[in-house]
């Protein structure tokens, strides 16, 4: 890289990153300091081991900005996070570039370990466009301005092209074909735009589906007739923590569904109701409680996570209030899916849910004809298998046992998938063949089995709760916690179903990582520190980051300049002592310097003499003059008798005394 | 297999790289990258203003194109370049313009094409680089720069892109342009050979810059010639081999009746390192901005050899190069106007080349140094015998060896028994052990130092 960029370009471009992104007391001070450095005479000396020293701080910045990007938020905030700050992070090499005696351009090593190692010390780059480059893809993350912005950089890369285009066109073709190009991008940025639309709208459904699918209220793929091992993750998704550390709900639902298509299952009504808040805050959880019937007991969680600015909130059966959720707007389904539309990125919230039997339940949102429809297909086969069980002869809450009894007696729980028949569906396969399977099958199954038999049924996803975390103080959920399982509408409520062989949870837990204590340790600290975030309300706690940051740098400036003081302190010192090592007369120079004038480093004797002068006697500065003759040839003349001139000069420094 | 792989996927990774540097300034490079990340960045067009970035530069990058299409400049080029030039050391040669209807070439840029071989797989696997070039393991298992590094070895060197600028008549160190007739011009190129040897210059490329000066419309135009790159050369002191006379008689014996230490010259040649500054000519110099010598005619009857030891193994390649430098340095040092000297080595077979005396130059000896190529294949027994054969025919030999191994040592200690005057340098990092008094090492490091000690 052997161009610059042109004069104010940079200062103009910080100053757009800083209307876009809103930094402003940050941008103008580093813009000013960027274009004032032709107006400002002084120079630093650094030398490279400073300059490496420097740019590896800048590196440890730029990482240490990622990971508290990623402690504090999830990964792609930590992304926005650190390109907002790239312009703050990369100013020092600037800052060298401009104001450093020695490096008009930066030295390779610097910025390379590779050829710092290699030791390749004549390459080096002009970083100012690369950094005008980065302070202007910083200006864009932000979409403050978009018009302002587009505008802008069009003339900063007019600018730009006017100092680095080429000799062989004259200026006119590039200020005709600016505009044009100007448009065309603002034609293609509109219909990049649509097309995200159309996509997001359209083809891109199913894309989206794929990666989003646990979001996603209104469906859930299962992994149900597929082949393979299934493993999941131990990372902690949800912290449950109760009143006197009591036990929380066995199953916490962040979704419910009514009708299966293929492996599918998904939501027939995806309307969304919003729920009522006086402080956006507290929520009341719609439901319609009919007055027979009572709750037995209500019961508060706190449930921790971290979520994306748009989330499907998980929360125990029977809610009717979740308190402390800072969102702009809270919305439910008729099947009890709860959504949070945007909300910080780590939240902690109570939920307050009633339990009206010793299984708990749920009564709101009634069961509609879709909670026991099934299709002819399933009909057939599986009226075979009830009649065999017994189900349609039973009350409901016999149908329960038995059913779990059916299932607990003949079917095993795998996390390694199968296909018996794959001309059959894969439930039916699974419970007439195969008879193994995970979590999905089994919901699926007992939801179909519950509907053959005559009872409502809904499918519902979401956390087993069965561990507790002694370094948390708390109930976690993780990743492999994930679950299945199906809601029947019994005397009037909704309650869990859960038919999944408790084996499960030991299956999932013996793949668990050698590095998971390590990680539940590194989890809870960041957890921890999030919380303390999240609770110190009195000041903004980017600010401590911003002032430490802030802090550390000037500190290690300042200590790197007071190193290099000393050094060259000690070198002088250094050679000051080898220069008058062999000078035995040093305290009377000294003396001498105290009465007249400080003889300065590089000085000569006979200059020091000479600015002298003027403050001694004419017969003190002859005398002077001869001490110092016979000094140099005591110190220079190799011929000269040293002890004699030794002598000599003794009694001439006695003369003068 | 894996190696394989990775080098068919090298020459295309590679040659899209070239494609790229040849297509796009770094001006245009800078705003690629931009685009680039501004697309990742703004993969969410909504919700920030980086798909601004990227649709621009898509547009301006569209107009870009348009313009790179239809270059075709009808031009006549000839190159001028040196009979010879030294590996490490810039040079500067010429390149003839023609435009075929007058047009100006002002602001276009052209640069040399080096013809670019490429290792074979065996090559790649069993040839030599410095062991800096990566500092990790990936970059060390890949290869890449390995590959990357071979490839400009090969090559010999790095052409760099000059702009054509017709308005400037005055001479600048890096290029100058002088018109001739209306539109044609001289472009100044200057190259460092990288190795010595032989360099292909096979094409010469034109290119014009957008208005927006980010990429550039290329056009080549076919233009084969070769370069001899004679090895590097040391500074080496003189040396008394037999039959060298006390005191150096200028223009030999055909001069030495009638004009005794007088200082005629017999040719005059380019400087090249290690040349005496008393030779140079000082008129020549100021006629053609370049330093210029004298050379002279000594004559003397008496038979030296110039042993250089090829058979090294290919990783020692950096120390068979040092090798090749320091025989050629003294080839230039020692007289050959009054007596003789035979080069001998090991290539694909044993050579002797012998000079003085009207039988060859200086110059020829050292165009068969720049050519020559360890013989890692070979025993050293084909060397020894060779030289042992000739012995009886020397007065004194010098001996560059890459290792002293028990034949080595076995062939010093009979060339010195033989009675013949044995000058043995060793280029190695390593201690020899019982090392002969009258063996010298040479720390490839430091062998300017060195030499100056001798």
């Amino acid at each position: 890289m052997n161009f610059s960029a042109p004069k104010l370009l940079i200062g103009f471009g910080l100053a757009l990153w800083g209307w876009q992104q809103q930094v402003l007391w940050a941008a103008i001070p580093m813009a000013i300091l960027s274009e004032c450095a032709p107006l400002i005479k002084t120079r630093i000396d650094i030398s490279r081991k400073e300059l490496n020293i420097l740019f590896d701080m800048c590196a440890i910045f730029f990482a240490g900005l990622l990971v508290y990007g990623l402690v504090s938020s999830s990964g792609s905030r930590a992304i926005f996070l650190l390109v907002l700050w790239l312009p703050a992070v990369l100013f020092p090499m600037l800052l060298v570039q401009r104001y450093s005696s020695t490096w008009k351009k930066i030295p390779l090593t610097a910025i390379s370990l590779k050829a710092r190692k290699a030791k390749q010390t004549k390459k080096s780059i002009d970083i100012s466009f690369l950094y005008l480059a980065a302070v202007i893809i910083s200006a864009s993350s932000s979409n403050t301005t978009p018009l302002f912005f587009y505008l802008s950089i069009c003339g900063l890369f007019l600018t730009a092209a006017l100092k680095l285009r080429g000799k062989f066109y004259s200026i006119w073709p590039l200020l005709i074909c600016l505009p044009l190009a100007g448009a065309g991008g603002f034609i293609i940025n509109t219909g990049i735009i649509r097309s995200q639309l159309y996509m997001e709208e359209n083809i891109g459904q199913w894309f989206l589906d794929w990666f989003n699918a646990k979001d996603d209220p209104f469906r859930r793929d299962t992994r149900i007739g597929s082949i393979g091992s299934l493993k999941n993750s131990g990372k902690i998704i949800y912290r449950i923590k109760t009143e006197n550390n009591e036990r929380p709900p066995k199953l916490i639902r962040d979704g419910s569904f009514d009708s299966l298509i293929g492996n599918t299952w998904s939501a027939s009504d995806t309307t969304f109701y919003p729920l009522n808040s006086n402080n956006l805050l507290d929520w009341e959880v719609n439901s319609y409680i009919k007055a027979e019937i009572k709750p037995t007991t209500t019961t508060h969680a706190v449930i921790s996570g971290y979520f994306d600015n748009n989330a499907v909130i998980a929360t125990p059966i029977g809610t009717t209030k979740i308190k402390n959720l800072p969102a702009e707007k809270m919305e439910q389904t008729k099947l009890g899916t709860i959504k949070a539309s945007n909300i910080p990125g780590m939240i902690s919230y109570e939920t307050v849910y009633s339990t009206f039997s010793s299984i708990g339940g749920e009564v709101n949102f009634p069961p509609k004809e879709r909670d026991l429809h099934i299709s002819n297909f399933y009909q057939q086969k599986l009226s075979k298998l009830s009649e065999k069980i017994q189900l349609q002869q039973n009350s409901p809450s016999e149908t329960l046992f038995a059913l779990k009894k059916f299932f607990y007696d003949n079917y095993s729980y795998s996390l390694n998938l199968s296909v018996e028949d794959s001309d059959l569906p894969p439930i039916v396969d699974f419970l007439f063949n195969t008879k193994s399977g995970h979590c999905e099958y089994f919901a699926s199954a007992t939801v179909l089995l519950l509907r053959n038999s005559g009872i409502p049924a809904r499918y519902a996803t979401g956390f087993s709760i069965q561990e507790y975390s002694d370094i948390e103080n708390a109930w976690v959920a993780r990743e492999y916690h994930a679950h299945a399982w199906a809601l029947a509408y019994i005397d009037g409520k909704w309650i869990n179903v859960d038919n999944t062989p408790p084996v499960w949870l030991e299956m999932d837990k013996a793949e668990d990582s050698i590095f998971l204590s390590a990680y539940n340790l590194l989890s809870w600290a960041r957890f921890a520190y999030n919380k303390w975030r999240m609770e110190s309300k009195e000041v903004i706690p980017d600010s401590y980051i911003y002032i430490t940051a802030l802090i550390l740098t000037i500190f290690f400036i300042w200590r790197l300049r007071k190193r290099r003081q000393q050094q060259t302190h000690t070198a002088v010192k250094n050679k000051t002592a080898s220069v008058n090592a062999d000078n035995p007369w040093l305290t009377f120079f000294t003396d001498i310097e105290s009465k007249s004038i400080v003889r300065r480093e590089h000085d000569t004797m006979f200059d020091w003499l000479i600015r002298c002068k003027p403050l001694l006697t004419d017969d003190e500065n002859d005398k002077l003059k001869a001490i110092v003759c016979a000094y140099y040839a005591y110190r220079f003349d190799p011929e000269i008798d040293k002890n004699k001139i030794k002598s000599e000069i003794e009694l001439m420094i006695k003369s003068y005394m | 297999m894996l190696l394989r792989i990775l080098l068919i996927m090298f020459r295309p990774l590679y040659s899209g790289g070239v494609w790229f540097r040849s297509h796009f300034s770094n001006f245009g490079t800078t705003i690629f990258y931009c685009a680039f990340f501004s697309a990742i960045i703004g993969l969410d067009a909504k919700s920030n203003s980086s798909s601004l970035i990227f649709s621009l530069a898509c547009s301006i990058f569209l107009f870009c194109f348009l313009f790179c299409l239809f270059f075709r400049p009808k031009t006549s080029i000839k190159r001028e370049l040196p009979d010879f030039v030294t590996a490490g050391e810039k040079f500067f040669y010429t390149i003839e313009l023609s435009p075929h209807k007058n047009k100006s070439l002002h602001g276009l840029l052209i640069c040399d094409q080096l013809k670019q071989p490429f290792p074979s797989f065996t090559e790649f696997k069993h040839g030599y680089a410095p062991d800096n070039l990566s500092s990790n393991f990936f970059d060390r298992s890949v290869g890449y720069y390995k590959w990357a590094w071979m490839l400009r070895y090969l090559r010999g060197g790095d052409s760099i892109r000059t702009e054509i600028d017709t308005s400037t008549t005055s001479t600048t160190s890096t290029t100058s342009t002088t018109s001739t007739q209306a539109n044609n011009c001289s472009i100044k190129l200057s190259l460092t050979p990288v190795r010595r040897g032989m360099i292909y210059l096979s094409d010469i490329k034109l290119f014009r810059p957008d208005p927006f000066g980010l990429c550039f419309a290329t056009s080549t135009i076919r233009c084969n010639d070769s370069l001899l790159v004679l090895p590097k050369r040391y500074d080496v002191p003189h040396i008394s081999l037999p039959g060298s006379s006390p005191i150096h008689q200028p223009g030999g014996i055909p001069f030495s009746s009638s004009i005794g230490e007088s200082d005629e010259f017999s040719s005059l040649r380019e400087y090249r390192p290690g040349d005496s500054f008393r030779g140079i000519h000082w008129k020549s110099w100021a006629k053609t901005g370049k330093p210029i010598v004298k050379e002279t005619h000594p004559e003397f009857f008496i038979r030296n050899a110039l042993i250089l030891d090829t058979i090294v193994a290919p990783d020692k390649h950096e120390i068979f190069e040092e090798a090749v430098s320091v025989a050629t340095s003294f080839l230039c040092k020692i007289d050959t106007q009054e007596s003789l000297l035979d080069l001998i080595f090991v290539g694909d077979k044993p050579y002797n080349f012998s000079m003085g005396r009207g039988l060859g130059t200086t110059s020829s000896m050292m165009k068969i140094l720049a050519c020559a190529k360890m013989a890692s294949d070979k025993n050293f027994d084909t060397l020894a015998s060779i030289v042992l054969k000739n012995s009886a025919l020397f007065s004194g030999c010098i001996l560059v060896l890459c290792d002293f191994d028990e034949q080595r040592r076995a062939l010093h200690i009979r060339l010195t028994q033989a009675n013949i005057k044995v000058m043995t340098l060793v280029i190695t990092t390593e201690e020899i052990e019982n090392k002969p008094i009258d063996v010298i090492t040479l720390n490839p490091d430091k062998i300017q130092e060195e030499l100056n000690q001798l």
